[in-house]
């Protein structure tokens, strides 16, 4: 019954509208892969009172920034390498309370296939930090097939 | 077939006119169907023109009359004033009389230092301290103060809501991405 349903109503579309409903479907297919594919990262920086004073937090899953207090920063870095045969274009999104201080040395650019580079994230601790805040937010690392130029 | 049609549209469309028949009658009425349609789109183009009008135009020269200056609208592109006000954010900026200036005050003033010749800069920070013939600024989240600043370059006071100010979140992106752009 179902499929005569679902026949029925392919059978219903016109033709423009069928066109339409495939591309709809590569479409979303395609957004779901980058959106899969991304990298994701929390992040997390915790500010302590003081002058100069830096806490690490060794961590390869998370952008750890540990604790900073005001005037400092500490820098984290991410290494991408593009394993395939065609270009990649690189896009980068921070989301979070962190996102106001955190600073991102390139949020775009094209990897050559086979090529490697560093994104560098950096976060500044400023005079009107609130002590003892802990800032978090999230970052994707988006890579989406470009075979243009 | 071609009967068939014209019967269709015949009675579909016979209130409009039903003096008269046959082929003329279904050239007349798809022809006025047409310019209906034709006018109808117009008329909305012409709307929509107006609303996107009013808001580009209309609504800098109401914010310019009701606050007094003429520049009534400023996008934050720096975290200097971090976390009252924060990077894309829109806020609306009031004239403002130099005896009204108090210390706490989030002001802005024309900043040409650094910048071409003939480009203006703004900078917003809050009054530290006043004198007078100058005041001096400091963004919340730097650690040093700026240089003093005359009063004649003062341009406005942000608009205030309660303790805060009124700041429009994202808005101001478009400035930002603009100041990108100009600095690549």
């Amino acid at each position: 019954m179902d499929d005569e349903v679902k026949q029925n109503f392919w059978q219903k579309m016109k033709r423009g509208e069928k066109i339409l409903a495939v591309a709809l479907v590569i479409v979303f297919l395609f957004v779901f892969y980058i959106a899969l594919d991304a990298n994701k990262y929390q992040a997390t920086v915790h500010v302590i009172e003081g002058e100069g004073k830096v806490g690490v937090n060794p961590t390869t899953e998370r952008l750890d920034f540990g604790d900073l207090s005001p005037g400092t920063s500490a820098i984290r870095r991410v290494d991408i390498e593009n394993g395939t045969s065609i270009p990649m274009y690189v896009a980068v999104v921070n989301l979070g309370s962190i996102n106001d201080l955190m600073k991102i040395n390139k949020s775009s650019f094209t990897l050559s296939p086979d090529a490697k580079d560093v994104i560098e994230f950096t976060v500044y601790m400023p005079a009107s930090a609130p002590i003892d805040a802990t800032l978090t937010g999230r970052v994707f690392i988006f890579k989406i097939p470009k075979p243009w130029k | 077939m071609r009967n068939e049609k014209i019967s269709e549209i015949y009675f579909e469309y016979s209130d409009l006119c039903c003096d008269c028949g046959g082929d003329r009658l279904w050239f007349t009425v798809l022809l006025n169907e047409k310019t209906r349609h034709e006018l109808s789109h117009r008329g909305d183009i012409v709307i929509y023109a107006a609303i996107v009008g009013a808001i580009v135009y209309g609504l800098p020269y109401y914010l310019t009359k009701k606050l007094g200056t003429n520049y009534p609208i400023a996008a934050i592109t720096s975290g200097s004033m971090w976390p009252v006000l924060h990077i894309g954010d829109l806020v609306l900026i009031q004239k403002i009389a130099k005896e009204d200036i108090k210390v706490g005050d989030i002001i802005v003033w024309q900043n040409a230092k650094g910048l071409p010749a003939g480009r203006q800069g703004f900078t917003i920070h809050r009054v530290t301290k006043l004198s007078e013939k100058t005041l001096v600024t400091k963004g919340d989240g730097n650690f040093t103060a700026d240089e003093p600043v005359r009063y004649e370059d003062v341009l406005g006071r942000t608009l205030m809501r309660g303790k805060d100010p009124l700041r429009i979140p994202y808005m101001g992106y478009i400035s930002v991405w603009a100041a990108l752009l100009r600095a690549n």
